[in-house]
């Protein structure tokens, strides 16, 4: 038994060695040697500060209409909580949340796409469906007093595609699009 | 239905069978290697003897002390976060109780979160805590197949391996190589794999954001490869940061069940007739095919309530069939991770998950823990063949008597049992009840979940549940030893019973176990198992809300 005892407690402290430092560490540096700004968080920096304004992944809370909305969040977007509503499809507060978001959009017309109304998994959606990016073109155009056909063509140069044509849906980054829309004025 | 959803079911089942026929002829291969390994000198080093084979009871016995070293260790670790490097945003200690839960679920390959790794754990637990014991508990669940495939096709053996090192050369051939590769490929994707602290920034809408990033891909890594599923952050593989993209996200399917089915196919490898093993993977497939058929079918419904798609849950990178297809895996195997709510998901994709659970994870199952429960429910599906016949029962030339039938049923039953006394427990409880977000139909779902969930050793969540309370911590905590533990030591001393005996040559009265007819009957016991135990409670969960749904 004494015996069992050591080889046990050895073997745990061996493989802690290994695998919660040896590993974990070498790929920490593996990873800034190869993949530098992903390694850290894909940030994004802006243009002209050269700050830093989130990361590429990481979905926002944006509430100014001059910019485009992302997806609703059941924690606001705040990156310390991330998790979705778990709102189950008979839960009737699934149906009040949708109301509350179609508030948001009242006066840009019917047929919200069903991803401006309904939350993410992770609360910290980076991404909205190409419809819903071009439902929202026409406030974006009389906020910023531009020409729709030019904030379109934006968009349209934004969407993520299908990755090889099976993986994923068609997507656009909300965080990046409007960096761009504020480089277009 | 679209051509793309079935491209993507095709190109995913061709490559996991290529890649689990060669994994399993490499496994198969590296644990009949004999004599020395380079890790069995190394363990010499430091004077365990990883080269005496053990019988049975000390086969068990050291499988029972290791995981107990390993639990106390973890459950230190968590409690005294505060003292320890790695830790930047200065995280404390975590209670006994919460700790406990935590330290039990990552021992026991079950990986059910009761907490938000983001808000909770410092770095120093996250990599010395729980990705050490990721690696492990997928080890010993591997190390004690090996028992039991080594017990049934060879003849008169008592002495069956060494612990230390099957444990070892698994740990190190295999999972270490594939987590490595893999970590690297998820930091390609954009999984960060850091050290720094979390990051503020501030947005062009002039906020201040706090960024958590840390140590992740390494533990994505091996959370995927060895069946856990314990995400670095609450929402985990939904989490951006831990599956960024389309492509990781099709990866990870993969790893989920790349070393189940490998199993199967080493056990495939290791038989003297291979046809011997085409029935359990035979049975395997057919359950996990149904499962993703139905539970796609159901998700690509429209919601008759509010008209709209079931994407409630799902980011915007996942298409709805990604969303299921991980659903039925993860469930299938007892890998526990999502990368959709399944607390959204349409309720008869929710009936698969739980029906997946309920099986006792042996639709290919965790790593070693899936295969070793589906020759369990084969053990039985012979004796009540040979009931019906009335002969001997006899698998692969081993008699099967009454001390392996009993110790089999046990461990295919007590966790069912317990699974369903413990959710009415918890129903009439105040304490349990007060955890729920959801009344009705769905509320029973939560419970059921949760506790199907732990016993199964699966994971995953039903994250509406708070089950952050010491009643839950309890519970839960006891679950999941029990449902890896009540398994395991049957699965032993059946090894035990089985091992010393004589291999009978095949006649013309044995029963043949490598036929159809032999997979039907398979197939119908664990259904007829499954159906016997949690029909009832099935239809007034996932069942009813099905139907409510379908009323307006």
């Amino acid at each position: 038994m004494k015996k069992l005892i050591y080889s046990s407690v050895g073997v745990v402290f061996l493989f802690t060695i290994v695998f919660g430092i040896l590993y974990p560490i070498s790929l920490v540096y593996m990873g800034k040697g190869l993949f530098k700004d992903k390694s850290v968080g894909s940030f994004i920096y802006d243009s002209k500060s050269g700050k830093m304004i989130g990361s590429e992944l990481i979905g926002q809370n944006w509430i100014n209409p001059r910019y485009f909305f992302g997806r609703p969040s059941i924690n606001n977007y705040d990156p310390m909580n991330s998790g979705g509503s778990q709102y189950a499809p008979i839960n009737p507060q699934l149906i009040n949340e949708i109301k509350k978001n179609t508030k948001k959009y009242y006066q840009e017309g019917e047929n919200i796409p069903d991803d401006l109304l309904l939350s993410s998994g992770s609360g910290l959606d980076p991404h909205i469906s190409v419809e819903g990016a071009i439902f929202q073109i026409s406030r974006i155009a009389k906020e910023r007093k531009l020409n729709k056909d030019r904030i379109r063509m934006l968009v349209l140069s934004q969407v993520e595609k299908k990755t090889f044509g099976i993986l994923g849906q068609d997507r656009i980054n909300v965080l990046k699009l409007n960096q761009k829309l504020d480089q277009m004025e | 239905m679209k051509i793309d959803v079935i491209i993507l079911w095709v190109v995913y089942f061709l490559i996991l069978s290529v890649a689990g026929i060669m994994l399993g002829k490499i496994m198969a291969h590296i644990f009949k290697e004999k004599g020395v390994a380079l890790e069995e000198k190394i363990l010499k080093l430091i004077g365990i003897d990883a080269f005496t084979a053990m019988n049975w009871k000390e086969y068990l016995l050291a499988v029972i002390v290791f995981n107990f070293v390993g639990l106390i260790l973890l459950q230190l670790i968590l409690m005294t976060q505060h003292w320890h490097p790695f830790n930047p945003e200065a995280r404390n200690g975590l209670s006994f109780w919460m700790a406990f839960n935590i330290a039990t679920s990552f021992v026991t390959n079950t990986n059910w979160q009761n907490y938000g790794g983001e808000s909770t754990l410092s770095y120093f637990s996250q990599m010395l805590g729980l990705t050490v014991q990721n690696f492990l508990s997928a080890s010993t669940g591997m190390a004690v197949l090996l028992v039991f495939i080594r017990s049934l096709v060879k003849k008169e053996i008592t002495f069956m391996g060494n612990f230390w090192s099957d444990l070892t050369r698994f740990t190190v051939r295999i999972l270490l190589p594939l987590s490595f590769v893999f970590a690297l490929f998820l930091i390609s994707q954009g999984v960060p794999q850091t050290l720094n602290g979390s990051v503020s920034v501030k947005t062009l809408e002039g906020k201040e954001l706090k960024v958590p990033v840390g140590p992740v891909a390494s533990q994505i890594a091996i959370k995927m490869n060895g069946s856990n599923g314990g995400g670095f952050f609450n929402a985990n593989a939904a989490h951006p940061f831990e599956n960024p993209t389309p492509v990781s996200n099709f990866f990870q399917l993969i790893t989920i069940l790349l070393l189940p089915v490998s199993c199967v196919f080493m056990l495939i490898f290791m038989l003297p007739r291979k046809q011997e093993g085409y029935p359990v993977l035979g049975v395997m497939t057919v359950l996990l095919l149904l499962g993703v058929v139905l539970s796609y079918w159901a998700q690509v419904q429209t919601i008759p309530i509010t008209h709209m798609s079931f994407r409630e849950g799902v980011d915007s990178r996942f298409s709805l069939s990604e969303c299921s297809l991980w659903s039925v895996a993860t469930t299938a195997v007892s890998n526990g991770s999502v990368n959709c709510m399944h607390s959204s998901l349409s309720p008869l994709a929710q009936l698969v998950a739980l029906f997946n659970m309920m099986t006792g994870e042996v639709i290919f199952g965790g790593v070693g823990a899936g295969l070793y429960g589906m020759l369990l429910y084969v053990l039985m599906t012979v004796f009540l063949a040979g009931l019906m016949v009335g002969r001997t029962p006899e698998y692969l030339g081993k008699k099967i008597e009454s001390k392996e039938v009993i110790w089999a049923s046990f461990a295919l039953l007590a966790p069912g049992l317990f699974n369903l006394l413990f959710s009415a427990w918890a129903l009439n409880f105040q304490l349990g009840l007060a955890s729920l977000s959801h009344s009705g139909s769905h509320g029973l779902s939560e419970v059921l979940y949760a506790f199907s969930s732990t016993f199964g050793n699966n994971g995953s969540a039903f994250a509406g549940l708070n089950a952050n309370t010491t009643f839950y911590n309890i519970t839960t905590g006891f679950a999941m030893l029990f449902g890896r533990f009540a398994v395991i030591v049957p699965v032993l001393i059946i090894a035990g019973s089985l091992g010393p005996k004589k291999k009978s040559p095949i006649g013309p009265g044995t029963l043949k176990t490598d036929t159809l007819l032999f997979g039907v009957l398979l197939f119908s016991v664990i259904l007829i198992l499954g159906a016997l135990t949690f029909f009832p409670v099935l239809v007034l969960g996932p069942v009813a809300e099905h139907l409510i749904l379908n009323i307006f």
